[in-house]
C-alpha cells in the first residue's frame, strides 16, 4: 500500500449512505491534510480517494445520479464557460459544486449595478471588478479542488479556439447571437459538444450541439439579429437560474455519459404561461 | 386547407385572443407559405421569429400542407 492509500484509509470513516449501503467517506479536513502532507493538489487527492473507493464526503449527494465512475470523470474533465454573468455565474457555481476538475472561464466585463438583480457572482462590494476574477474567487470558496483558468478578455472565434483548447465540453453563457455562432464554430473546430442556453424575460431555451450539428445555424441562419427579445423584456432573477440549471445538467450528462442530452432538440421554456416545448432541430 | 398556428412568448401579443398553449385554426388556400401566415396574423414586418412546422425548423418560404401545425417563436439571445 502506498503512503497515500494508507493515509486515505486512516482518515476515512465508514458510514451508511441514504440507501442503507456501507461506504468509506473522507471529510474535507482529511483531504486537506493529505494534500498538505503529499504536496498533491486537492483535485489529485480526491481522484486518488475515488480510485480507492473512498468518497470525498462533499460528493455524497452526487453519488446517486453520477456514481463513482461519473464523479471520477467529472474531476478529470475540463469545461470551458464563455460568459460569467447571468447564466455563467450560476453555471460556474453548479459545476464547481458537482466537482468538475478544471474550469476555463472567459469574460471581459466588470460588474455593474444593474447586474445585482440576477448575477450569482455579483455582490454590492464587487461593482467595477472583473467578473472572471470574481468567478475564480467564488470557486475557491465553493470547491478548492477545482482548478481554474480565467481570461478577462472579449474573444472572437480564433481566440475562443486558442483559449478553450483542452476543454471536453463548452458552455454558452453569452448574451448576443453573433458571438454564439462564433462559439458554435469554435466548438466545431475543437471537436467538442457545446451546451447552448439563452434567456429573455420569462423565456429561455437550451440545446446541446455536437460538432457538425446544425444547431444555432438551423434556428437563425447566417444572418442573425444581434439581440433577441431580451432587449425589451429584460432579465429577472429566476430565468437565468432556470436555464443555467438545465445547462449544468447537460454538461454533467455529457461528462458522465449518463442520460440523454438535448441533442437535435431545443427545449423552449415560457415560465409566464408555465409551458415547456421540446422541438426538433 | 386547414393549418394550426401557435404563437409563443412575446409573439402572443399580436393575437392575444388565442389562449396560451392552444392553437388558432386557419383555413388557407393550398400553397400558402409561412410568411403569408405571418402576414395574415398582422405580425409587423421586421419582427424576428423562428418558424417550426410540426416541430421542425423551416424557412419563411416553406409551403404548408393541410393539417400542418406552425409554431412561431421569438429569437432569445440574452444570457448576461
Amino acid at each position: 500500500m502506498t503512503e497515500i492509500e494508507t493515509r486515505l484509509r486512516e482518515l476515512a470513516v465508514e458510514t451508511t449512505d441514504p440507501r442503507g449501503e456501507q461506504l468509506w467517506v473522507i471529510p474535507l479536513t482529511g483531504l486537506q491534510q493529505i494534500a498538505c502532507e503529499t504536496g498533491l493538489s486537492r483535485r489529485e487527492v480526491e481522484i486518488a480517494a475515488l480510485r480507492e473507493h473512498v468518497l470525498p464526503a462533499r460528493y455524497m449527494r452526487n453519488l446517486g445520479t453520477v456514481g463513482w465512475e461519473g464523479q471520477l470523470a467529472l474531476l478529470q474533465s475540463t469545461v470551458g464557460i464563455v460568459g460569467a454573468g447571468g447564466l455563467g455565474g450560476w453555471i460556474i457555481e453548479g459545476l464547481a459544486r458537482m466537482g468538475v476538475g478544471h474550469l476555463i472561464i472567459i469574460d471581459g466585463d466588470v460588474f455593474e449595478e444593474n447586474n445585482l438583480n440576477r448575477q450569482a457572482l455579483c455582490m454590492e462590494r464587487d461593482l467595477g471588478r472583473s467578473k472572471a476574477e470574481l468567478a475564480r474567487q467564488r470557486i475557491a470558496e465553493v470547491n478548492a479542488a477545482v482548478e481554474v483558468v480565467v481570461h478577462q478578455v472579449q474573444v472572437d472565434e480564433a481566440q475562443m479556439v486558442q483559449l478553450l483548447r483542452g476543454a471536453n465540453v463548452l458552455v454558452d453563457a453569452l448574451d448576443a447571437l453573433p458571438t454564439r455562432l462564433a462559439l458554435q464554430r469554435a466548438a466545431l473546430r475543437l471537436s467538442v459538444p457545446l451546451v447552448h442556453g439563452a434567456i429573455a424575460g420569462y423565456v429561455g431555451q437550451v440545446m446541446t450541439i455536437f460538432p457538425g450539428d446544425p444547431g444555432l445555424l438551423e434556428l437563425y441562419g447566417e444572418r442573425v439579429p444581434e439581440r433577441g427579445i431580451e432587449a425589451q423584456w429584460g432579465n429577472p432573477a429566476a430565468t437565468p437560474m432556470m436555464i443555467a440549471a438545465w445547462e449544468i445538467q447537460e454538461v454533467v450528462k455529457l461528462l458522465t455519459g449518463r442520460g440523454e442530452p438535448l441533442r437535435h432538440r431545443l427545449l423552449f421554456m415560457d415560465s409566464e404561461t408555465g409551458t415547456i416545448d421540446v422541438l426538433q432541430v | 386547407m386547414r393549418v394550426t398556428v401557435k404563437l409563443y412568448a412575446t409573439l402572443r401579443r399580436y393575437r392575444p385572443e388565442i389562449p396560451s398553449g392552444a392553437g388558432l385554426s386557419l383555413d388557407v388556400p393550398s400553397g400558402t407559405t409561412v410568411s403569408q401566415i405571418v402576414e395574415q396574423l398582422a405580425i409587423p414586418d421586421g419582427v424576428a421569429l423562428v418558424a417550426m412546422v410540426n416541430d421542425k425548423v423551416q424557412k419563411l418560404d416553406y409551403v404548408l400542407a393541410d393539417g400542418d401545425t406552425l409554431s412561431l417563436f421569438p429569437p432569445v439571445a440574452g444570457g448576461n
